[in-house]
């Protein structure tokens, strides 16, 4: 029961957080390549520290700001939403550094040819941008989505790990290794593997699909 | 236009602060800028200093692997037609996807000393197991 609700907590918040990295990390590419504005390079930098960091200072890094010394009064440590920060932390740049690149090469004629046509901005963003950006927005999402399943460094600190409440299914395979029951521990496993390979079976969909496309 | 790309910016500015950049400044404030030279201090721990010494050495040690194994396997998938070759694709994406306890439990039943399968005989191989599991990272 614990470990299926381990399980399920794992599961919704990697899909919550992946939720709002789509729209996020879009939306970041989308600045970061389009618009021009002081503090772009510290933007772009800042992107990659999560990749950079490793999973425990992640927790330390996110602790100080939204722990129990909180100068913002939000204290999420032993909650269900420190899963989905963590999460959220971690994934941040999948989607970000896989939409940037096919940002650049979206050649800017076509919307101008769309405008010209009479096609609303609104319109040219659904018809024409989206379509061209959607594959690399799902690669980077179903990354994001993989990593966050994994999540585990972030987790085991900044959650406080109680049973059915913040912990997340990573933090039972440590608990089950611990407590030397390696046959629980590796049925966990195999279920995250499961999880990871069925995300990259989707990649590789995704990304055969595209090459059809461009072929 | 130009409003709307005011509020995308600023949007953007905001999400990214109180994601990274303000977190990170609290933990680089306590470290440097609340009295004592905290660096120095854990620097002067030699346990610590050993730690940071293996981490080092295993980095150092998956990168040169990493480099002759992953560009090996870079031209094998490229150039090469073969049974079980998008097999090996997905197994080379499956260490970045998959969580590192997994991969840690693993290696553990396959590589642990006590009672791993290939374990036992290669107990002693210093920089092993971890060096194992970055070169399946690299691609």
């Amino acid at each position: 029961m614990q470990t299926a609700n381990a399980i399920r907590l794992t599961l919704t918040a990697a899909l919550a957080a992946t939720a709002v990295n789509i729209v996020m990390g879009t939306l970041i590419a989308w600045v970061l390549v389009r618009d021009r504005f002081p503090g772009r390079r510290v933007i772009e930098f800042l992107i990659d520290i999560p990749f950079a960091l490793p999973s425990l200072v992640a927790y330390l890094v996110l602790l100080s700001l939204y722990g129990p010394d909180s100068p913002l009064g939000i204290n999420v440590l032993g909650t269900p939403y420190s899963v989905f920060l963590a999460i959220l932390f971690v994934t941040l740049p999948f989607v970000v550094r896989t939409v940037e690149p096919v940002l650049m090469e979206l050649d800017a004629d076509v919307e101008r040819a769309a405008e010209s046509l009479g096609a609303s901005k609104g319109a040219t963003f659904v018809r024409i941008i989206l379509p061209s950006l959607a594959p690399a927005v799902a690669a980077g999402a179903t990354l994001s989505f993989a990593r966050g399943v994994g999540e585990f460094g972030a987790l085991i600190l900044l959650t406080g790990n109680r049973p059915n409440v913040s912990e997340g299914a990573p933090v039972r395979i440590q608990a089950y290794i611990e407590t030397d029951n390696t046959a629980a521990a590796a049925a966990v496993a195999v279920l995250l593997l499961v999880v990871a390979l069925a995300a990259i079976g989707a990649l590789d969909l995704i990304s055969r699909r595209v090459a059809r496309h461009e072929g | 236009m130009r409003a709307r790309a005011g509020v995308r910016v600023g949007l953007v500015v905001a999400y990214v602060f109180l994601l990274v950049a303000w977190p990170l400044w609290m933990v680089i404030e306590e470290t440097f800028l609340s009295g004592e030279n905290y660096v120095a201090i854990a620097l002067s721990d030699p346990t610590l200093r050993r730690a940071i010494g293996v981490t080092l050495a295993a980095s150092a040690c998956a990168v040169v692997l990493n480099t002759v194994f992953g560009v090996g396997l870079g031209i094998l998938l490229v150039r090469h037609r073969f049974p079980g070759r998008r097999l090996l694709s997905a197994l080379t994406d499956l260490p970045a996807s998959v969580s590192p306890i997994v991969v840690g439990l693993a290696l553990l039943l396959a590589y642990g000393p006590v009672n791993g399968v290939l374990g036992a005989p290669l107990a002693d191989a210093g920089c092993g197991s971890s060096s194992a599991f970055r070169a399946s990272c690299s691609q």
